[in-house]
């Protein structure tokens, strides 16, 4: 036998099925045999089958039934039955298998060149048809990555027509052409998206780095008043706090203390003390003991940091134009440092020192934020909560140190100098919390470029501070630099899925001839 | 062996099955030998199709009684119908007969007659104890 078929035989009379089975194995073909029909519907949704020789009278489920059943499924209505029948007495039940969808009869006391050749031509006309049902179905799948491709979000790898492009004949040269056509417009849509990202991501970090820069001088000018770095962190807090918790409260998105959970508090204290209580607080009391200008400077190797530490969690790829792109930016930094004359510098060595850690925990923040930022939680309203938690940190601390500002203080300048910091720092942390959700944690680094420029800018605005020359060339290094990093990767569009019909047939491909057959 | 043995009977007529001495025999040994060329030709696989009969048969029988005291026509045809076609393969043609016939009656709707039914049991006695001397398979 060289086709062998596999044939699942049903009757209640075991007799029968012992004959009937042992008759088909003798053939050449394998055979299982059940003694009724919701035996027969369990196997048949279980296991494939070349043909059904099917028993009409029988008890549980009879052969109509059987019949009725099988060819109302997708999976079933294409398995070939034989109904074995009496000639003499049955005529009119074979008649109604037939409407019913049954191939053929088979009598009692068959001989066996008739089982032969009524299983032969079964068998044969099934496996025709199995290779027709795979061709429609791979001009299916074609059709839907064509609308695919049509609706313009799709991953050419996952378009699912691999099998189709591996045919020898016209449909598999026209799914290889397809194939490769779809992969030359997702590179080119893919670099499209990712330029406008990049766009829009570096407009959002020149305007957040704007903002931030103008926290330095700020805090500066703030101190030259009085220095009371963590009274101001608690200002600052307490109008962001009003500010986005109401915010939050007018459009509905502040949600139930109750429902956050464990996760979600346990990132709101850590974003409170890293932001607010640590990088805050440094930032105004180093404003005080060196030039705004060199602050807003040294921040800038936050970039650097959050590079290595995505490099090491693996968060984010490496990439050696990455990494040469904060190289650059590095590179400027270095120049302003040792060659740009900043004057005070000569005497401040030791606050330098303890500002390098302000890069550091900003990195810290950056990484957390990127990776741990609640996605179900409205991030105004998220951030309006992480700085209700900082105030009750900084408030103990504020206390203990005696540092809060007096009250007198604020009716002046230093009022007008504390309103203008919140407004800045608050509004560039909500951008920076966009900007990190969408571009990832290394490019939103890259604000620590625009803080400094900013910085600088503002530091010789509002302060008279004079910049070095040298500085404006190391800028335009740092600008470069930044370029140079671009924001994370898009992750790959999953394809959508294939409709339940195509899913729900499962040929027996083992069974069907090459296409060149 | 089979073959061998089967040589000294004769058929005489559908149904009807003679010895060469003129004694009616239960069982068409051709129909056996048939049977057996259809499973495969393989003695044991026919020996095996024989004891299903024999361990089958019985309840079958005993069904078909039941359901005509109980005057249920549509269990009667059902255990007429299995009887009747596995009777024919074993070469019991009178048996086989005798159950189309109350299939048939069964199927026009009126009711197998105990007389009947008596004599398919008096068939079926005479094909399973044939069967079991040929085969050698005791009560």
């Amino acid at each position: 036998m060289s086709n062998p078929g596999r044939i699942l035989i049903v009757d209640d009379s075991r007799t029968i099925r012992i004959k009937l089975k042992k008759s088909v194995e003798a053939l050449g073909h394998e055979a299982e045999a059940v003694e009724n029909g919701r035996a027969a519907l369990d196997l048949l949704a279980a296991k494939n089958f070349d043909l059904v020789l099917l028993d009409i009278m029988m008890p549980v489920m009879d052969g109509f039934e059987v019949l009725t059943s099988l060819k109302t499924s997708s999976r079933t209505r294409d398995v070939p039955v034989i109904v074995i029948s009496g000639l003499d007495d049955e005529m009119s039940s074979v008649v109604k298998a037939i409407e019913l969808g049954a191939e053929d009869f088979l009598p009692k006391d068959f001989e066996l060149a008739l089982l032969k050749a009524r299983i032969s031509t079964c068998i044969e006309k099934k496996r025709l048809r199995d290779v027709e049902k795979e061709y429609l179905r791979q001009v299916t799948k074609l059709t839907k990555a064509a609308a695919t491709l049509e609706s313009g979000r799709f991953n050419p790898s996952k378009l699912g027509i691999r099998d189709v492009a591996a045919r020898s004949d016209g449909l598999g040269k026209l799914a290889s052409v397809f194939a490769t056509m779809a992969q030359k417009v997702y590179e080119r849509e893919r670099k499209m998206r990712q330029n406008i990202r990049t766009f829009r991501g570096a407009l959002l970090l020149l305007a957040c780095g704007g903002l931030w820069g103008l926290v330095v001088p700020l805090s500066k000018m703030a101190s030259l008043v009085e220095a009371h770095p963590i009274g101001l962190a608690i200002l600052i807090d307490l109008i962001g706090a009003a500010f986005c918790l109401g915010i939050s409260l007018k459009r509905g998105t502040m949600p139930s203390l109750s429902a956050l959970t464990r996760s979600d508090w346990r990132f709101v204290i850590i974003l409170a003390f890293i932001s607010s209580v640590v990088n805050q607080v440094l930032v105004y009391w180093l404003a005080s003991k060196l030039p705004a200008f060199i602050v807003s400077i040294v921040i800038v190797l936050e970039g650097f940091a959050v590079f290595l530490f995505a490099a090491l969690m693996r968060t984010e790829a490496p990439s050696m134009k990455r990494f040469l792109g904060l190289g650059l930016g590095l590179a400027g930094i270095v120049i302003i440092l040792f060659f740009g004359e900043p004057g005070e510098l000569n005497t401040n060595w030791l606050w330098l020192a303890i500002a390098l850690v302000i890069p550091v925990t900003y990195a810290t923040e950056d990484i957390y934020l990127s990776e741990f930022k609640p996605t179900a939680i409205d991030s105004v309203a998220m951030f309006g909560i992480v700085l209700v938690a900082s105030l009750l940190m900084l408030i103990p601390l504020a206390a203990f140190y005696a540092d809060f500002i007096p009250v007198g203080l604020l009716t002046g300048r230093l009022g007008i100098i504390v309103i203008l910091m919140a407004v800045a720092g608050n509004l560039a942390m909500l951008l920076f919390i966009a900007l990190i959700s969408s571009t990832g944690a290394v490019f939103a680094s890259q604000n620590a470029y625009a803080v400094t420029a900013a910085g600088i800018g503002w530091s010789m605005l509002l302060l008279g501070e004079a910049i070095p020359a040298l500085t404006w060339v190391s800028l335009a290094l740092i600008v470069v630099g930044l370029l140079m990093v671009e924001p994370k990767q898009e992750a790959e569009e999953e394809p959508p899925p294939l409709d339940d019909e195509i899913d729900e047939f499962v040929p027996r491909l083992d069974l069907v001839p090459l296409p060149t057959e | 062996m089979f073959c061998q043995r089967r040589q000294t009977f004769s058929c005489v007529g559908f149904g009807l099955t003679k010895h060469k001495s003129g004694d009616v025999v239960a069982i068409d040994r051709g129909a056996l030998d048939k049977l057996r060329e259809l499973v495969g030709g393989e003695e044991a696989d026919l020996l095996e199709l024989v004891e299903s009969f024999l361990e089958e048969g019985p309840p079958i029988m005993q069904d078909m009684w039941s359901s005509c005291h109980a005057s249920d026509h549509a269990a009667v045809r059902r255990a007429a119908h299995s009887l009747k076609s596995n009777a024919r393969d074993m070469g019991a043609v009178d048996l086989s007969q005798i159950c189309a016939g109350v299939e048939a009656r069964c199927a026009s709707g009126e009711p197998a007659s105990l007389a009947e039914i008596g004599d398919a049991q008096r068939a079926f006695d005479l094909a399973i104890t044939e069967l079991r001397t040929i085969f050698n398979r005791g009560k």
